[in-house]
């Protein structure tokens, strides 16, 4: 049993090994995926939400976490 | 041939992050074995072995059923959040925040774990094979969870496999031969690289599931590539600077 919940934590651990980024990231798709859709041609906003987002979210979670060390 | 050609960037990534994956779990078998005896930590990495397999062929049919926007979504998020989680730790790894994977620590550690643990080496040691299955299993997921995200959606699926192979196949002699760990391959500058390849794959397949349409087509890949590159220099930079800036008031505080 203790094996398979080692097992199962860890493959959680493959996409949210940080909580608080993958949320903010899970958070930034579903935007994203809002905005393309009410855009009459998903292109530049949506792709400036989306790589502008990422960027901004990692950028400010690395500082943080060299901040809090 | 022509998909050959063209699957380089998925070729790439798939190795790439495969030898990552493989050197870890070879560490870890590598010291089942030297510690507790060979044919135990083999049985343990054979049985990982079958496992991947059966689940690699109960579950690769239903993605194919699956339809192509659904799976651009899905994968891309998950290459996303994977990528961004690799990158991230490559960052803070570069930036001296958090210490460097060391293969040689690890192995200490896990000998030394494996020494201690109850039980005689025999044929069937239980601890040295499930240390090795759980190693095969974990990361040989993570190279199976490579594989699909970078191969599923451009149908580049064997090209893709082919490579993560070559990558498992060349650490498993690597270590064969040497018997020790492969502790001066450079895996943060390696996960750094697959970190960036990854997430710019899960930006384009995500997009292209939500109807984004790239400029360029496929050849977005890249420039989201070098934008990453630059963002992350640019991190590493700037997390230098927050953690000397922190270490610094530390030191001067009384």
């Amino acid at each position: 049993m203790n094996a398979i919940t080692s097992t199962v934590r860890a493959l959680i651990g493959l996409f949210f090994d940080d909580g608080e980024l993958a949320l903010q990231i899970l958070a930034l798709l579903a935007a994203t995926a809002l905005m393309a859709k009410a855009e009459v041609s998903a292109s530049w906003t949506s792709i400036a939400l989306l790589v502008a987002g990422t960027l901004i979210i990692l950028l400010l979670n690395v500082t943080r976490a060299a901040r809090n060390r | 041939m022509s998909n050959w050609i063209h699957a380089g960037p998925q070729i790439a990534a798939a190795f790439l992050g495969s030898s990552v994956e493989a050197i870890e779990a070879m560490t870890i078998v590598l010291a089942a074995g030297l510690v507790r005896g060979w044919r135990p930590a083999l049985i343990g990495t054979a049985a990982g072995l079958a496992t991947l397999t059966a689940i690699i062929v109960v579950f690769g049919p239903a993605i194919a059923a699956i339809p192509v926007a659904y799976l651009q979504i899905v994968v891309g998020s998950a290459l996303l959040l994977f990528g961004i989680r690799w990158l991230r730790k490559a960052i803070l790894r570069s930036a001296g925040v958090v210490a460097h994977h060391d293969e040689s620590a690890i192995y200490a550690r896990e000998a030394s774990t494996l020494a201690r643990s109850d039980g005689v080496s025999t044929r069937w040691d239980v601890v040295a094979m499930l240390t090795a299955y759980k190693a095969i299993v974990l990361e040989g997921l993570e190279v199976v969870m490579i594989v699909i995200g970078v191969g599923a959606v451009g149908n580049v699926l064997l090209p893709a496999s082919v490579g993560a192979l070559a990558a498992c196949a060349l650490v498993a002699a690597a270590g064969a031969l040497l018997h020790r760990p492969l502790a001066r391959v450079p895996e943060n500058t390696l996960k750094y690289i697959v970190g960036i390849m990854v997430t710019a794959f899960g930006w384009f397949w995500f997009g292209e599931g939500i109807g984004i349409h790239w400029p360029y087509g496929d050849l977005a890949i890249v420039g989201l590539m070098a934008v990453l590159y630059v963002t992350s220099a640019l991190a590493v930079r700037a997390s230098r600077g927050v953690r000397m800036f922190s270490d610094a008031n530390v030191e001067g505080s009384p």
